[in-house]
């Protein structure tokens, strides 16, 4: 039963209060349409804001340092968007005005990334949202040296850029944190594989960490690497690559090749000759329309955002939202998803850094709320009347508990195959 | 190094000549263009690209079948190729001679800047996806033996040596060709004989930004069409037209790029794919460093053939 108007629900928000976010949102020009004061009530409960320490009045600069422009341009225009969106459900919730700052990092640019970070820190915005592990590892002096609180929702950390000061990544680190999962599945799917071929950017020594980081996961199993071809990230023509693959005469191959390229890949791929199962470590729609029928029999494997089937309130919230004010023909994908997620994450640092009586405009004191507790609400996992969580390592300042599925594209939609968290832990097969 | 078996080396052949055909098609285009106008046609990317985003939009909108898409996207690009010549060149290169300066500077410049303009007004124009499919091709792998080849690169072999045939046919057997020969080696003699050069560099303008877009169509069927598709062939087909000689017929022209992709194939079996693309560097500093290249003569060709524009 929906409390009445200025009654306190659970959460300590009131309609009232609601209703008066709502109103400020209007004048700011970010009125989150559609979302309804109950609706808004009701995900500040299963978010468990606390009026109090809301942040009510404050305004703080975020930077979003996302690719605009580039091959992940077409990217750049969803995850620019939710976050704006998430912004405006905060301030309606009675939460901060966050002033967002748009950067181009280029897709992947390291010198546009640099720029992005000096000009925020030049201006002394505290926050940023990035992307492409800080951008290739470009940001991260410049996060460091201006104290700007950081979150990748793209890249995560991966391994270059672990326990780096004020930089945090929210998604699992890909290919090695989904490959424990993927082992244990191929061992149950296809017992008689041996041989796993695999193609991946080529980003240099961070290449050389990931790859000798994988190897460890399968290492003690029957599976042995027949080869490892790299790609330029962007590439469009992989006949070089699937050549080299064939050659090595795999079992399973692996494109661990992310956004688009993962569709341009399967293009090409499924006229190779070589017909063997194929797991990719991302999915999105952009590469499904790309590969057309290619697409067809692709396994994937990561922190999956299914928009077809929310699993938790606030999921549901967000793709109705999403699709009603920011994009109706195309559903929210994965990033659009970490990126709104990243938003509120944020809100929550800084809730928690106020109620710890700090400063949510200093770096170190987010640091310290972020550290004291690292479990935030989330859009993935979570059940039909919980929202989901996820949990940082305070070492790595990666995430250590994050949902995650093996899915298969398959008769034009998605399949869950099996569900695990990082390392493979709580792995099972659902079909 | 990759395992050295008959299937994998047939295999590297196989890849070798449907590349190298692709590179023989945009050399012959590209030197074509530069060998008789002098101008050094950067923006050739962009009439590439071009020709691919209209077939794109010839199937997509007209549910046209795929070889009247390549028809149409070829002859976009070649219409395209003809404005720049007459729109930007010509008018860049009468103005520098009229006072006095370079214009091969000029129209690298020019060229230079039809290419940004090009690829950020294609990107711009389909902001909503980075990427376009060409549709209506089948392609499809077929397995000869050990080796696996597609029915697109079957398309695209047999297309690009039959074009480059007819020109070659057009060249050696046709007034128009002996015209474009003329031109090629002395437009001051051409013009005694009542040949209008910059005609000429229309024609071959047209023709190469045409065969040009065949080969920027197929990529993109093989691929997608994406802002920056013609950017890695411009290097090829310069690599191609310089090594094999301004004044070659486009048969050498071809078969030259027919090596090249051979060799870059071949190569994979030695090196790590990422790094084969070297080959191609490789073979165009062994032509600089080896060849006795006189650069005062070529610039001096190059100027004799772009100055006809300043008599008229």
């Amino acid at each position: 039963m929906e409390p009445r108007n200025g009654s306190r629900v659970p959460s300590g928000l009131t309609r009232k209060e609601v209703l008066a976010g709502m109103g400020s949102a209007a004048l700011a020009g970010m009125m989150p349409r559609g979302a309804s004061a109950a609706s808004l009530q009701n995900i500040a409960k299963m978010l468990g804001v606390d009026p109090k320490y809301a942040g009510k009045g404050l305004t703080l600069d975020v930077g979003l340092s996302y690719p605009v422009t580039g091959p992940a341009a077409i990217f750049g225009s969803h995850v620019t968007d939710a976050p704006k969106m998430a912004f405006a459900q905060i301030l309606a919730m009675g939460g901060p005005k966050f002033n967002v700052i748009l950067k181009d990092n280029k897709s992947g640019d390291p010198q546009a990334g640099v720029q992005s970070v000096r000009e925020l820190g030049f201006n002394h915005v505290p926050l940023m949202l990035t992307s492409e592990v800080g951008d290739l590892g470009a940001e991260l002096s410049g996060i460091k040296q201006y104290k700007i609180f950081s979150l990748d929702g793209s890249g995560g950390t991966s391994l270059f850029a672990q326990a780096h000061k004020y930089f945090w990544g929210t998604i699992a680190i890909t290919p090695n944190d989904a490959i424990p999962g993927v082992v244990k599945f191929m061992q149950k799917a296809f017992p008689d594989a041996k041989r796993i071929a695999t193609c991946g950017w080529d980003l240099g020594a961070l290449s050389d960490e990931v790859e000798a980081d994988a190897q460890k996961y399968y290492q003690g199993t029957n599976f042995v690497l027949a080869s490892a071809e790299r790609s330029k990230m962007g590439a469009t023509d992989y006949s070089a690559n699937l050549q080299k693959i064939k050659e090595s005469n795999p079992d399973i191959v692996w494109a661990i090749v992310y956004a688009e390229d993962v569709g341009y890949f399967m293009k090409q791929y499924v006229t190779s000759g070589i017909n063997k199962p194929v797991i990719a470590f991302t999915h999105t729609l952009a590469a499904q329309q790309i590969a057309g029928p290619a697409y067809e029999g692709l396994y994937f494997a990561f922190d999956y955002f299914d928009a077809t089937r929310p699993s938790n309130p606030w999921a549901k919230f967000f793709v109705d939202e999403y699709t009603k004010n920011v994009n109706a023909n195309v559903p929210p994908d994965y990033y659009t998803a970490n990126s709104y997620e990243d938003a509120f994450t944020l809100w929550q640092v800084v809730m928690r850094t106020l109620k710890a009586g700090g400063n949510p405009k200093n770096a170190d004191a987010l640091e310290a709320a972020m550290r004291k507790n690292p479990t935030f609400p989330s859009l993935y996992g979570g059940s039909d009347s919980q929202v989901g969580s996820i949990a940082f390592d305070v070492e790595t300042h990666s995430v250590k508990h994050r949902p995650m599925m093996v899915a298969q594209f398959k008769d034009g939609k998605v399949n869950q195959l099996a569900h695990f968290d990082i390392g493979g832990a709580g792995f099972k097969m659902l079909v | 190094m990759s395992n050295l078996t008959l299937g994998n080396v047939l295999q590297v052949l196989a890849n070798g000549i449907f590349n190298g055909t692709a590179y023989a098609l945009i050399g012959v285009a590209f030197g074509l263009i530069l060998s008789v106008s002098g101008r050094f046609h950067i923006a050739f990317a962009v009439t590439y690209t071009l020709a691919a985003y209209v077939a794109a939009a010839i199937g997509f909108f007209l549910h046209l079948p795929f070889w009247l898409a390549l028809l149409g996207g070829a002859l976009a690009a070649s219409l395209a190729g003809v404005l720049m010549e007459r729109l930007v060149y010509l008018p860049l290169s009468l103005r520098a001679v009229g006072a006095g300066s370079d214009p091969l500077l000029v129209m690298f410049v020019a060229s230079l800047g039809l290419s940004v303009i090009g690829r950020n007004a294609i990107a711009l124009s389909t902001l909503s996806a980075s990427s376009v499919n060409i549709v209506g091709f089948d392609n499809r792998g077929l397995n000869v033996g050990p080796v696996t080849i597609t029915t697109l690169n079957i398309a695209l072999f047999v297309t690009a040596w039959v074009l480059i045939l007819a020109l070659a046919a057009v060249l050696n057997y046709t007034a128009l060709g002996r015209m474009v020969r003329a031109v090629r080696a002395n437009w001051e003699m051409s013009l005694c004989v009542g040949i209008d050069p910059t005609l000429i560099f229309v024609v071959v303008f047209a023709i190469g930004s045409f065969l040009g877009g065949v080969a920027g169509v197929f990529q993109a069927t093989l691929t997608s069409a994406t802002p920056d598709l013609g950017l890695p062939p411009l290097f090829y087909a310069l690599v191609v037209a310089f090594v094999a000689g301004l004044n070659s017929s486009p048969i050498r022209v071809g078969l030259l790029g027919l090596g090249l992709g051979l060799v870059e194939a071949l190569s994979s079996l030695v090196l790590r794919t990422e790094f084969t693309p070297l080959v191609t560097f490789a073979i165009l500093f062994f032509y600089v460093a080896l060849r006795p290249v006189k650069f005062d003569d070529l610039r001096r060709a190059l100027g004799r053939r772009r100055t006809p524009a300043a008599t008229g």
